[in-house]
């Protein structure tokens, strides 16, 4: 953690000036990088490569969809009242990020026929979606680049907006890091389908608050893993609000020598009664030398909740893979076959119909063709 | 010369050093015939059946396994299957993720690759799936979904004998196929194994109960008692059984 450290130049953006937010905003940055719980977010995964990214000059991601009607697109707006959702204390790297780059602010205020897709040229520049209230859209990420870089991202849900989220990380980027932060308004629904392999160190930070009455977040993650490289997946979901509803189904496959590392938290808040948690990581090890650290946790402060939670690892099952053999398919097929199914339960939304094959692809790299 | 030989059969749960269960048997089966082997708990019939499928965690410590004269002892499993066996399971495997149509495709493809004959193509092939599938009274949803994937008891030995019907091995052993089947389903199923039946494949049911044989009507009927065939006679042989018990034999 020593190596979790102020940014030698902390300049405001303009648009936080004259907020609650930029009062003593070094101090507080400062004060939320030594809590003990920073420590918890980067005990399995070398803080400092990856904040180090945010030194790379950014580029704005290439849009489309984005002219449609009911969608604007501002470059560095001069005043956005986001001291509600950019919180230095949830997380201080994303908002030392915020402050060192320019940003994107998409505003979206009609139902949108067509998906927005971002993508990603590199490091990106900090991206903020506001939907409006009752507005369903699509909202899908790729990314173009093999270089290190990091994204960032704001999205705030207004009351009954739908939002589905998909991001299909298939770049060979050696370093990592995508952030993500969610609000969501009474009865607004996030989907969030993340596809992902990994590199030599890529971390995925998910944030998401239920904040109004009737929210709901479902998250679908399939990740593969290949030999000798690194994932690290930190997923936080604060239920807020009564009435609130999250469903997240985490698979990942780890090949000999690979590291996962998973970190669920659900925390539900005071007052929250009602509120309806659930969240199940299984993980797979394809070699005795797979690193599988998983972590699902539960912080409850109040009574009249539905939760639960569940992790766990093992190898290919052998009754399985007796059963494919038995009819002719030969073993390496049938691996295949077994590692395809367990990540297809988690591969669903827009980008599927890419991610299967992609996220199986190292698989033939190991022999399972 | 038999389509399946068996003889003087050695088998051990686990390694050499384990326990013994199946000890000098003896089997023979000729194209066109249909064997029934019975016999109380306990005796090796799931045994032979998974011994002759190749299933890890037995070991063949004496004896010979041939099929069509083909020495079935060397070979993987995925070999035997390709060698035309086929084992109808007693608890068929669910396979989330992976659905019913994809998982017969890769069968057939590798059934076909190792016979070096074509690869039927998709269009042809789903349709052929899903006549089969009407034919065996299961809803073709259940193609798209995961291999025996919430299936019922019924669903699961309906979707065996899909399998024993499209893939039309040499030799099919069922493993007490009729075991949690309600009545309509049990003949759904036997007819599916009639209709599988012909001159040039043979059939090894396993099973506790005379019931099925009213429907599939064996050739020959066995009694495996400690690990090794007691008795062998005619369909009659099964309605003592049901009469008598095996204590008789035994």
């Amino acid at each position: 953690m020593a190596d979790l450290e102020p940014i030698e130049k902390f300049d405001l953006p303009d648009w936080l000036n004259n907020t609650a937010l930029a009062k003593d905003a070094v101090g507080r940055y400062e004060f939320a990088l030594k809590r003990p719980a920073r420590r918890e977010l980067w005990k399995y995964t070398p803080a400092r490569q990856i904040i180090d990214l945010r030194r790379l000059p950014a580029t704005q991601p290439l849009l489309s969809g984005h002219e449609q009607a009911g969608i604007t697109v501002t470059a560095s707006p001069a005043c956005l009242d986001l001291a509600d959702l950019v919180s230095i204390q949830r997380a201080p790297e994303a908002f030392a990020q915020l402050c060192s780059q320019p940003l994107l602010h998409i505003a979206v205020t009609a139902d949108l026929t067509q998906p927005v897709t971002l993508h990603h040229q590199g490091n990106s520049s900090p991206v903020i979606i506001d939907v409006a209230s009752g507005v369903r859209m699509t909202l899908t990420e790729e990314y173009d680049n093999d270089c290190d870089q990091q994204q960032t991202m704001w999205l705030r849900l207004g009351t009954k907006s739908e939002v589905t989220h998909a991001r299909n990380t298939f770049s060979g980027a050696a370093l990592h890091w995508q952030f993500v932060s969610v609000q969501v308004q009474a009865n607004g629904r996030y989907r969030m389908h993340n596809h992902a392999l990994a590199s030599k160190l890529r971390r995925q930070d998910t944030q998401i608050q239920l904040i109004g009455s009737g929210a709901h977040a479902d998250l679908n993650s399939a990740v593969m893993v290949a030999e000798r490289l690194n994932l690290d997946q930190q997923i936080t979901i604060e239920h807020a609000s009564a009435h609130t509803h999250s469903r997240q189904r985490v698979h990942n496959i780890v090949a000999d020598r690979g590291k996962s590392t998973f970190n669920g938290r659900i925390h539900i808040h005071e007052g929250a009664i009602k509120s309806d948690a659930q969240l199940s990581n299984k993980n797979l090890g394809l070699g005795a030398n797979a690193t599988i650290n998983t972590k699902p946790e539960l912080e409850i402060y109040t009574d009249d909740v539905s939760c639960s939670h569940g992790a766990t690892i093992g190898q290919l099952d052998n009754n399985q893979l007796f059963y494919l053999c038995s009819r002719g398919v030969a073993p390496g097929i049938a691996r295949r076959l077994l590692c395809e199914g367990f990540l297809q339960q988690c591969v669903d939304g827009p980008l599927a119909e890419i991610a299967g094959p992609a996220l199986v692809a190292p698989l033939h790299d190991m022999g399972m063709a | 010369m038999s389509l399946l030989d068996v003889k003087d059969l050695h088998a051990n749960v686990g390694e050499e050093d384990g326990k013994e269960i199946l000890k000098g048997l003896n089997l023979q089966i000729q194209a066109g015939e249909v064997h029934a082997i019975m016999g109380p708990n306990g005796s090796g019939k799931s045994t032979l059946a998974n011994v002759l499928s190749g299933r890890p965690g037995y070991t063949v410590t004496r004896g010979t396994l041939t099929l069509d004269q083909e020495n079935l002892c060397p070979l993987e499993p995925h070999e035997r299957a390709q060698a035309g066996l086929f084992l109808a399971f007693q608890y068929p495997v669910e396979i989330p993720g992976v659905s019913n149509m994809e998982f017969l495709k890769a069968s057939t493809d590798s059934l076909a690759k190792a016979h070096e004959t074509e690869q039927p193509d998709a269009a042809s092939f789903i349709r052929e799936v899903r006549t089969l599938a009407e034919t065996l009274d299961l809803d073709p949803q259940f193609l798209k979904r995961g291999v025996n994937e919430g299936f019922s008891g019924g669903e699961k030995k309906r979707n065996e004998i899909l399998q024993l019907l499209l893939i039309n091995p040499k030799m099919a052993i069922l493993d007490e196929t009729d075991s949690g089947l309600d009545i309509d389903a049990l003949k759904v199923v036997a007819e599916g194994v009639n209709r599988y039946r012909n001159a040039q494949n043979g059939v090894l049911l396993i099973t506790h109960y005379q019931r099925l044989l009213d429907y599939i009507i064996p050739d020959v009927v066995h009694v495996l008692a400690d690990g090794q065939i007691i008795q062998s006679g005619d369909k009659n042989l099964a309605l003592e059984l049901e009469a008598k018990g095996y204590t008789w034999l035994t």
